[in-house]
């Protein structure tokens, strides 16, 4: 029996093992009580690769490259891109989700034993 | 250490006795100079506890049906009065949605407010009447009675910003004071150094017009024509000032008039109990939803590229620490305070947290007070969101709407595995590059405000479908941006297009709605300014979710035609060759003769030449997911509707495609993805790689920075 609670779109925590795992591809990224961008796989992304400059020069209607970079974090598994993050070149990394997994696993329990529950 | 030694010395105080210590206590607590914003009120985001009046008033009304029933009966008593106001109001952004109409408890908490208008006046509103009750209503020269009409803009006393402005109305009941009744409209004109309400070169509040204090205006329902004169004699549109404050007026007596009526055929007990249990039950409700989350720390940041007057980076962080059903927002590492009028007040934006409760997350309670009362606030002081009574505020938007996305991502994030009735949405679009003015219309009436293109925000993308474009501003779901027949009457305005232009909104599994780009030219008038205060030139205003992208950027484009207007009439009238409705296009091509200028979005007031055109985009919200799980046939779709360019459809969506017939290649866009995946797992560092070679000790060279850079000293280093 495994019991998997889904955090993000492609993200789970499999609350057995205890650890971030890919929603596509079950890939196990890392401890569910760790950063789970620790586990992905992350790419410098200039941001005009995305949106085209659609005019030379600094104000192109595309992100400044010197201003903004995209930070994605791609599945080791199956290369989903998980998250992106806009930051100033260089700016460190947001630790966006930090989950209790105790409170997670007792929060589950609870639900799976109320009365037409998921009983897993 | 302390001086024991008492004795009289010159140059040394006299000792402290009984009767200095009363002198003192008297001369600081009861002659005051004036009475400035109270910090406790306006620190205040809770409810106020039961009084013994609402305590009685819940022990007469025993029946739950009942107050439901009541609940219903003032809804639909405020709502009315808001559509009555919406139809009267000569403010145009109150034409199109931005106001809104509510009943407070007799303490001051909003308890019922219209929920198709302005839910952060749900939350910043609280602190007026509370100020009016502390100080005016024991007052000899003020005091509170039935007829009385109150009025206030000042932001440092509450409301969410100056261009705001309230009305308020006491409700009596045979001699008892039972509620207050209050009526809000974003005017926009009130004097200040730049028309229209917004005064990005005000460097201190000094420069942002007219700061009315909550204040009595009238008695026995009649203005003051001095003071409503005085308030004219203030700012460029009299006119407008004199109708809106008789049309509020009108607003809040049609609402007490309804309530009288209520209180005539059921009881004041129960107009006082339903207002009561509508706050408590709002903050229990947040309080039993909130336990469904699951427990953790959810963080965003998202950076402003333009604080007004200079292009700088700004960064907006917040941290929501979730335990049970506790919800505590900190907002450390956020850029500070500043001489810029981007500036917002802590109470504003708490009740911007309140407005993503009402709009997004839990949008199907009644909108108050009890929302933010259910937070736990630990914002950092001195910072841009926690301005204090001496920094300018009327952009306070400009922080507050990056607030609005940061705060939306994080909590998102912690909702998403038990999303109960919220639906799971990518970032709103959030920002106000939207015309403002000022000057000399062609029916030589003075004026200046906003024009209302703010209100076709893009909207973020949901967990399982598009977003909608240019569909509403994020803190007024139903308001409306307005027809351009309507401003060219009114305004010396032309409008060339208003148009969506390709790529303005997030790219995704599902897309994030697109928005318009306007171009208004001058059109009739020698005496009048434009005006854009905006961001997002260089960094995107919005960011996107869960692997989507957030929007593009959107500069400011004006084009000063060669020959002015008639060179302008001349070309339109001879079928505007070349002309795209595209500012991008328009400056690649040049195909109107002139001066092409593309710079940052804020720009304050200065007369222009009739025949200049300013041409800007209102943003797309985010995109959601992984862009290459978006079916290709609805690629296809956007790429024939121009939603998006063929560079997009094939870096961004690795769609392949038949160019000629516009048909889809379904089984080479299967393989490009494919290698478009195995490019990433190729391209992609593990994270100590990454951060290794990625972090730096400092903002980059060249780009202004304000907020905290602070590395981990264990990460990559
Ligand atoms: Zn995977």
């Amino acid at each position: 029996m495994s019991a998997r609670v889904r955090m993000t779109e492609y993200l789970e925590i499999d609350l057995e093992s205890e650890r971030w795992r890919c929603a596509v591809c079950e890939h196990a990224i890392g401890p569910a009580r760790e950063d789970y961008k620790r586990g992905l796989l992350l790419y410098d992304r200039d941001p005009r690769d995305i949106y085209p400059a659609r005019i030379d020069g600094e104000l192109s209607f595309a992100p400044d490259p010197r201003w903004c970079r995209i930070v994605e974090f791609y599945c080791p598994g199956c290369g989903t891109q998980v998250e992106t993050e806009y930051l100033p070149p260089g700016h460190p990394l947001t630790h966006d989700i930090e989950i209790d997994v105790d409170a997670l696993k007792a929060q589950h329990a609870a639900h799976a034993a109320e009365p037409g529950g998921e009983g897993e | 250490m302390r001086a024991t030694d008492t004795t009289e010395q010159p140059g040394v105080p006299a000792p402290r006795t009984p009767e200095t210590d009363a002198f003192l206590n008297d001369l600081l607590t009861n002659q005051p100079i004036m009475f400035g914003p109270d910090p406790e009120i306006m620190n205040e985001h809770r409810i106020r506890p039961r009084s013994e009046r609402e305590e009685a008033a819940l022990t007469a009304i025993t029946d739950e049906t009942e107050l439901t029933i009541a609940q219903s009966r003032v809804e639909a008593i405020i709502e009315s009065a808001k559509d009555m106001l919406q139809q009267i109001s000569a403010a145009p952004a109150a034409k199109w949605g931005d106001l809104s109409v509510g009943v407070y408890s007799r303490d001051g908490d909003l308890s019922l407010c219209t929920s198709s208008g302005v839910n952060i006046f749900s939350a910043a509103a609280s602190p007026v009447p509370k100020f009016i009750n502390r100080y005016w209503a024991d007052e000899p020269t003020v005091g509170v009675r039935e007829g009385d009409v109150f009025y206030h803009n000042d932001s440092h006393y509450g409301g969410a910003h100056n261009p705001d402005h309230t009305l308020l109305l006491p409700l009596y009941r045979d001699g008892e004071h039972i509620a207050w009744v209050g009526v809000v409209v974003h005017e926009g004109e009130n004097g200040a150094i730049d028309p229209g309400g917004f005064a990005p070169r005000a460097t201190d509040p000094y420069g942002e017009g007219l700061r009315i204090p909550p204040m009595k205006i009238g008695e026995d329902y009649t203005l003051r024509r001095d003071v409503v004169n005085m308030f004219q004699n203030h700012v460029r549109d009299p006119l407008m000032w004199l109708i809106d404050i008789r049309s509020k007026l009108a607003a809040a007596r049609d609402v007490e008039r309804r309530l009288h009526d209520f209180m005539r055929e059921r009881s004041p007990e129960l107009l006082i109990a339903t207002l009561r249990t509508v706050l408590e039950n709002t903050e229990a409700e947040v309080h039993r939803r909130l336990a469904q989350w699951p427990d953790g720390i959810y963080r965003a940041v998202h950076f402003g590229d333009c604080t007004l007057l200079e292009e700088r980076l700004y960064k907006i962080a917040v941290e929501f620490e979730k335990r049970g059903e506790r919800l505590v927002m900190r907002t450390h590492g956020t850029a500070p305070a500043i001489d810029r009028a981007m500036n917002g007040q802590a109470h504003a934006m708490k009740s911007l947290v309140g407005n993503e409760f009402m709009n997004f997350l839990f949008a199907d309670l009644p909108r108050n007070a009890g929302f933010v009362s259910a937070i736990d606030f630990e914002l950092e002081p001195g910072s841009m969101l926690t301005a204090t009574r001496e920094h300018p505020t009327s952009l306070s938007m400009l922080s507050g709407f990056y607030l609005n996305t940061t705060v939306h991502t994080a909590l998102t994030k912690a909702l998403f595995s038990n999303p109960g009735v919220t639906e799971v949405i990518a970032p709103w679009y959030a920002m106000l590059p939207t015309l403002q003015y000022g000057g000399i219309t062609q029916h030589l009436q003075l004026t200046a405000n906003i024009s209302v293109e703010i209100n076709a925000m893009g909207g973020g993308a949901h967990r399982d479908r598009d977003g909608e474009h240019a569909a509403a501003p994020f803190f007024a779901t139903l308001a409306d941006w307005g027809e351009t027949e309507d401003r060219e009457t009114e305004l010396p305005l032309l409008c060339l297009w208003r148009h969506i232009p390709p790529d303005n909104h997030g790219f995704g599994k599902h897309r994030g709605g697109a928005s318009v780009e306007w171009a208004y030219a001058l059109w009739g008038s020698q005496i009048f300014a434009f005006m854009v205060t905006s961001t997002g030139a260089r960094f995107p205003v919005t960011g996107g979710l869960f692997g989507g992208y957030g929007g593009g950027c959107n500069p400011l484009t004006i084009v000063k035609p060669e020959g002015g207007a008639g060179a302008l009439r001349e070309w339109l009238a001879n079928g505007a060759p070349g002309l795209t409705y595209d500012a991008a296009s328009m400056l690649a091509d040049r195909p109107l003769a002139g001066e092409y200028e593309v710079t940052n979005p804020s720009r304050p007031a200065a007369p222009i030449p009739e025949g200049e055109i300013w041409i800007q985009r209102i943003g797309g919200g985010g995109g959601y997911g992984d862009p290459l799980e978006r079916d290709p046939q609805a690629v296809m779709t956007d790429l024939r509707r121009g939603l998006i360019s063929p560079e997009v459809a094939r870096n961004v969506y690795r769609i392949t495609w038949d160019e000629e017939r516009a048909e889809l290649d379904a089984a080479a866009t299967e393989s490009a993805r494919d290698d478009e995946r195995t490019a990433r797992l190729a391209r992609g560092k593990s994270y100590d790689e990454f951060v290794a070679e990625w972090r730096r000790e400092q903002p980059p060279e060249g780009v202004p920075f304000l907020g905290s850079w602070d590395w981990p000293a264990d990460e990559g280093s």
